[in-house]
């Protein structure tokens, strides 16, 4: 894959990427956009190595899911985000806090419960995908999809 | 809460984020980061590879000339063994034995020299063609 190729295909999927790497982080647009940046720059490195046997996009996320979770392992503060409550609102913030209970209820949720849900209902991916972009098995997908949809719909309808 | 509730509230999900350009253009410039340094470690690793090569050719002319010169040196340290009162108490045996280790010596110090002069000689080549180095 030449390095125009590359920056064509990203052109055209970085939204999605970055939207699941959002809700990923809970909302950290800010975090979101530098693993976005870091995925991109590993696959770039690495795509030559990329195998034909997965999708280009499968390979992608699963980049991104590591890189997420070595984020998540580097000794990193993150404020809960139940503080954002406190700050004072304005139309514009009003718009950045249209998510919040999302984003709260995302953060109840654990690492893999989380991606599986993302990745299942946010970009559609089967539990086969998922399986290979968080290098488990299908009925641990499966398990986590189960659990992280109960727990969701619990957050969610309490709220 | 059904699971077509789900579906449509992650569908629905479109967070304000950086403008697209903006990321693009880091991207860019990321890549552009990563193509420079990629370069400059080729270039490092052909540097090397040339520095290895006359070093290797250096070590084994020297090693021909030095062992044609052998019985020359030998004729010449047999000059100094009757000269000298201490070098005289050496055998003929001892001293074939030092003379190799010389050659051995005088090889190793003109690869060295061979492999440092090169990579000295191309860093030049290496700063002209990466300005950001």
């Amino acid at each position: 894959m030449t390095r125009q190729q590359f920056i064509s295909y990203i052109e055209s999927n970085q939204k999605a990427l970055r939207r699941f790497l959002t809700a990923l982080c809970c909302g950290d647009t800010a975090l979101a956009d530098d693993l976005a940046q870091e995925t991109l720059m590993k696959a770039y490195l690495s795509c030559n190595n990329f195998r034909q046997d997965s999708k280009f996009s499968t390979w992608i996320y699963r980049i991104a899911y590591n890189t997420f979770i070595s984020s998540r392992r580097s000794d990193r503060h993150v404020e809960p985000i139940s503080q954002a409550y406190d700050l004072p609102g304005s139309e514009k913030s009003d718009c950045l806090f249209e998510y919040q209970d999302l984003y709260m209820a995302l953060q109840q949720l654990s690492d893999k419960e989380r991606t599986a849900i993302l990745l299942y209902y946010m970009q559609g991916y089967d539990t086969n995908e998922i399986a290979k972009i968080t290098e488990t098995s299908n009925d641990s997908v499966k398990q986590h999809l189960s659990r992280g949809r109960k727990h969701l719909k619990s957050l969610l309808t309490a709220e | 809460m059904e699971d077509d509730k789900l579906k449509s509230l992650f569908a629905g999900f479109d967070p304000e984020m950086q403008s697209d350009d903006l990321f693009m253009d880091r991207l860019r410039r990321n890549l552009n980061a990563i193509e420079s340094v990629r370069k400059h470690t080729l270039e490092l690793k052909r540097r090397n590879r040339l520095a290895v090569a006359v070093a290797a050719i250096t070590g084994f002319i020297s090693g021909v000339v030095l062992t044609l010169c052998y019985p020359y040196l030998a004729s010449l340290t047999s000059g100094i063994i009757v000269g000298s009162t201490k070098f005289a108490l050496l055998t003929p045996d001892n001293m074939q034995i030092i003379l190799y280790i010389l050659i051995c010596l005088a090889i190793t110090v003109l690869s060295y020299s061979a492999y440092d002069i090169t990579l000295i000689a191309t860093k030049n080549r290496v700063v002209k063609t990466n300005p950001i180095l």
